[in-house]
């Protein structure tokens, strides 16, 4: 059988995938707005770029992790303590310029992934374990050095507050920033051979280590990112919200950042996953969180759906996997010498 | 020109002696056969060539230098490649990614490298190879062949001195085989060393130009391939005589066991009948990939079937349960996988079937497994220090028999084997060909599964040849060439 044509199917299947869930991201804009008219009023709509901003951010991370076979768990344990570190420091220093503010947030999230980074690449600890252990440890952390005290919208800076509602163009700098990262991370993946290589390890890690390629180095330095990443997430968080309370900053957040990547066609096992499939998960997440609650279905519905919809999506790609899959495997069988 | 020598390289794993004064030098340009038995040291001296691992005595020098211990990618980039039986490529990324991954800055003289740039220069190194694959398929959607000619591309993308093929041949078809021997013979042409490790001494026969034999560490003897046969060969490496050829003494046939009939799964086989009864060894021959694994699964009802019928012992056996306990037992193709546990015990491995026959209203009783496994490890002969030792710890023919003897606990009447000695030295292949054959004199029957010619031909009474899911036709072993049976699986009229 000819080799390219195996190429295209698959790339077509990626094709055909992404334009499914942009489908179901219409077909859910559709069904909320005759819903409820409500849905579409401009207020509802910029909150919900807002709020896929900042859900984008920490999903583009995810992907990269999940690339290489690790997944990162304390995501939002970590978005929640660099938050909280950030609005503290804002309201002691309430001098301080709002970009140094929100290097501090990256700063936080970056050591907080280089704990997960050490766990795994060097203490070679599986990935959900560790992360599940910082999960608790990063929102212990955050408490304590809280105190137990939230951050309070008067101890937030308004400039803070404003990149969540303006911007250049009228556009909010959440969203430039969330723009910046989702092109950031394509080129990484398309166009670096560091990216590339992130996949090679999540596709065959012992092959990677035969090649000589910095599994080690790499996986760590994916961890880390994962962490500035969720990091900046806070600082958004801040912004958006203009409140940090210890209890709940980012708690739950890793369910939704895992369900949009998966979503997106991020393979669970590592080596395969694109960044336009990573911004239509998201979308699909985001949209689904705030339409359900605009259209009045309660929280314990919401948390059904959303969990729902991550089975659909993983069971719907398996099965088309495999069955590409059983079509290649019975034409190569057909090729008897 | 001498491209590696070793002299004197000796290595102790604990107090065990894997490797006694090796002298070895390997010409540039040649291709050189290292024989042996299992646990004759072959892997061993040849992570010690790759400089994967330092001898603990002795010296090996590569061009002129003496080598030192270290990774993969360092022996990589001195141009020694390790080609491994199923290649360890990336999956997910294409042809072209899995040859250039690895690629260094300043291997490319500091500028900046585009992978998407390389097609040309893949084209370029595949076509060296006479391999047609495109430089942008997916690895995953090749076979396996066509993924030894990517392993082998990303090794000629430097400048490519020794490589060292690992039993490469195993899972090849016979036209994959030829195409690799041509391949390799180009590459010697050009001044390649290659080291090749196998244990098929007709093909070993064929391709090399001198070939070294390693018996308990030492090396026995390094002969031209023009100067020696297959005989001195076996000799060499055994240590003594054998009779290679299993005498089949006419079978005393009884009832049919077992009788399958217009058996078809939805891909892999159609409408295949056969009887097999007490007494015989029944031989299912074809090429790789033409559905044998599947229908020997089929019947022990590990796959689903969409019509047809299986009797055993005139019960008919839907479920691997009902096959089990139906007296039918199924050795299969990979032990490694399906066949054993190999971070397990021998002990566990030869119980874990066997529970419902050792315990006690439920209740194991280990002193019982125990005396099982080691009458199963007696009986076999299989070579372990203790029934506790881990299945994975031993070498491939112990491992085999593991593999068999655990279905032996039980009182079975058929056993169906799979491959029973792929990758399994030549003394144990003897022994396990014995063993069938005295399991079939007992009374009860054998189905078989083998690629390997000589066993097809020397072990059944009968061979059936599939040919792309059917049965092609029946030849009796009296009557069996390689040809007859080649002519079957192919197609190829006389």
């Amino acid at each position: 059988m000819n080799p390219l044509t195996v190429t295209s199917t698959w790339r077509s299947l990626g094709r055909l995938r992404e334009a499914g869930i942009a489908g179901v991201v219409v077909l859910l804009i559709v069904i909320f707005g005759s819903l409820n008219p409500l849905f579409l009023d401009r207020d509802n709509l910029s909150s919900i770029v807002v709020s896929v901003g900042i859900l984008m951010i920490l999903a583009i991370g995810q992907m990269l992790v999940i690339i290489t076979r690790n997944i990162d768990l304390s995501v939002g344990s970590v978005l929640g303590l660099s938050a909280m570190v950030m609005g503290m420091v804002g309201r002691e220093l309430p001098e301080m310029p709002t970009y140094l503010l929100i290097l501090i947030a990256m700063l936080v999230g970056a050591l907080a992934g280089a704990v997960n980074g050490i766990l795994v690449a060097v203490a070679r600890v599986p990935s959900i374990i560790a992360t599940l252990g910082t999960l608790a440890i990063f929102r212990g952390l955050t408490f304590l050095v809280s105190n137990n005290v939230q951050v309070d919208p008067e101890d937030v800076a308004d400039e803070m507050q404003d990149l969540a509602s303006s911007g250049p163009l009228g556009i909010p700098w959440l969203v430039i920033f969330a723009a910046i990262v989702v092109v950031l991370a394509w080129w990484f993946t398309t166009r670096t051979m560091s990216g590339k290589r992130l996949y090679a390890i999540g596709s065959n890690p012992e092959a990677a280590e035969m090649r000589g390629l910095n599994v080690l180095g790499m996986t760590f330095g994916v961890f880390v990112l994962m962490g500035a990443l969720a990091g900046l997430g806070g600082a958004m968080y801040v912004a958006r919200f203009a409140t940090v309370n210890p209890a709940d900053a980012g708690l739950g957040f890793e369910l939704a950042v895992i369900s949009a990547v998966v979503i997106g066609g991020t393979n669970i096992f590592g080596g395969s996953g694109t960044v336009i499939g990573t911004v239509l998960g998201t979308m699909l997440v985001g949209i689904l969180s705030n339409g359900l609650t605009v259209v009045g279905v309660s929280g314990f519905w919401q948390r059904f759906a959303s969990g729902a919809i991550i089975l659909i999506a993983i069971i719907a790609d398996s099965f088309v996997r495999k069955r590409i899959e059983r079509r290649q495997s019975n034409q190569t069988m057909a090729r008897v010498r | 020109m001498i491209l590696l020598e070793c002299q004197q390289v000796s290595k102790w794993y604990g107090t065990a002696k894997v490797l006694d004064e090796v002298d070895l030098t390997i010409e540039a340009g040649e291709i050189h056969a290292i024989l042996g038995e299992n646990g004759a040291g072959k892997s061993t001296l040849v992570k010690i060539i790759a400089g994967l691992v330092s001898p603990d005595r002795g010296q090996v020098f590569f061009d002129g230098i003496q080598s030192r211990a270290g990774s993969v990618a360092a022996a990589q980039s001195l141009g020694i490649a390790l080609i491994h039986q199923e290649p360890r490529l990336f999956p997910d990324l294409t042809v072209m990614e899995n040859i250039w991954i690895d690629q260094k800055l300043r291997e490319s003289g500091g500028r900046r490298f585009r992978l998407s740039k390389m097609g040309d220069r893949t084209e370029e190194l595949l076509s060296r190879l006479g391999s047609l694959v495109s430089p942008n398929a997916r690895v995953a959607f090749l076979s396996v062949a066509d993924q030894q000619m990517v392993d082998i591309a990303a090794a000629l993308r430097r400048d490519l001195k020794l490589l060292i093929v690992d039993e490469p041949t195993a899972s090849l078809t016979p036209s994959e085989v030829t195409n690799l021997f041509r391949v390799m013979r180009g590459l010697r042409d050009q001044g390649v060393a290659i080291i090749f490790i196998g244990h098929r001494l007709e093909e070993i026969l064929e391709i090399s130009d001198r070939i070294t034999v390693l018996r308990d560490g030492k090396l026995v003897r390094t002969l031209n391939q023009s100067e020696t046969n297959e005989d001195e060969l076996i000799r060499l490496m055994i240590g003594r005589d054998i009779d290679t050829a299993v005498e089949s003494a006419s079978p005393q046939l009884g009832e049919t066991l077992l009788s399958v009939s217009h058996l078809s799964d939805e891909a892999h086989f159609s409408d295949i009948s056969l009887e097999l009864r007490r007494g015989e060894i029944l031989g299912l021959g074809g090429l790789v990939g033409s559905g044998r694994s599947e229908f020997l699964e089929t019947v022990f009802g590990a796959r689903s079937r969409t019509q047809g019928q299986v009797m055993l012992n005139g019960k008919e056996i839907f479920s691997i349960h009902e096959a089990i306990s139906g007296g039918m037992g199924l050795v299969p193709e990979d032990r490694g996988r399906n066949g054993l546990i190999l971070l397990s015990s021998v002990l566990n491995n030869i119980s874990a079937p066997n529970l419902e026959i050792t315990s006690w209203h439920g209740v194991r009783r280990p002193f019982k497994e125990i005396r099982n496994a080691d009458e199963i490890v007696s009986r076999l002969r299989i070579k372990v220090a203790d029934v506790r030792q881990l299945a994975g710890e031993l070498s491939g023919g112990n491992q085999q028999r593991v593999s068999l003897g655990k279905w032996l606990v039980r009182d079975l009447d058929v056993i169906l084997v799979d491959e029973p000695t792929r990758g399994v030295d030549i003394g144990s292949k003897m022994e396990i060909h014995a063993l069938l054959r005295k399991f079939a004199d007992s009374g009860k029957a054998v189905l078989m599964v083998s690629s390997d010619m000589r066993e097809l031909l020397s072990v059944p009474d009968r061979i059936l040849v599939m040919r792309e899911g059917r049965l092609n036709g029946e030849i009796p072993s009296s009557g069996a060439s390689e040809e007859s049976v080649m002519r079957l699986a192919t197609g190829v009229a006389a």
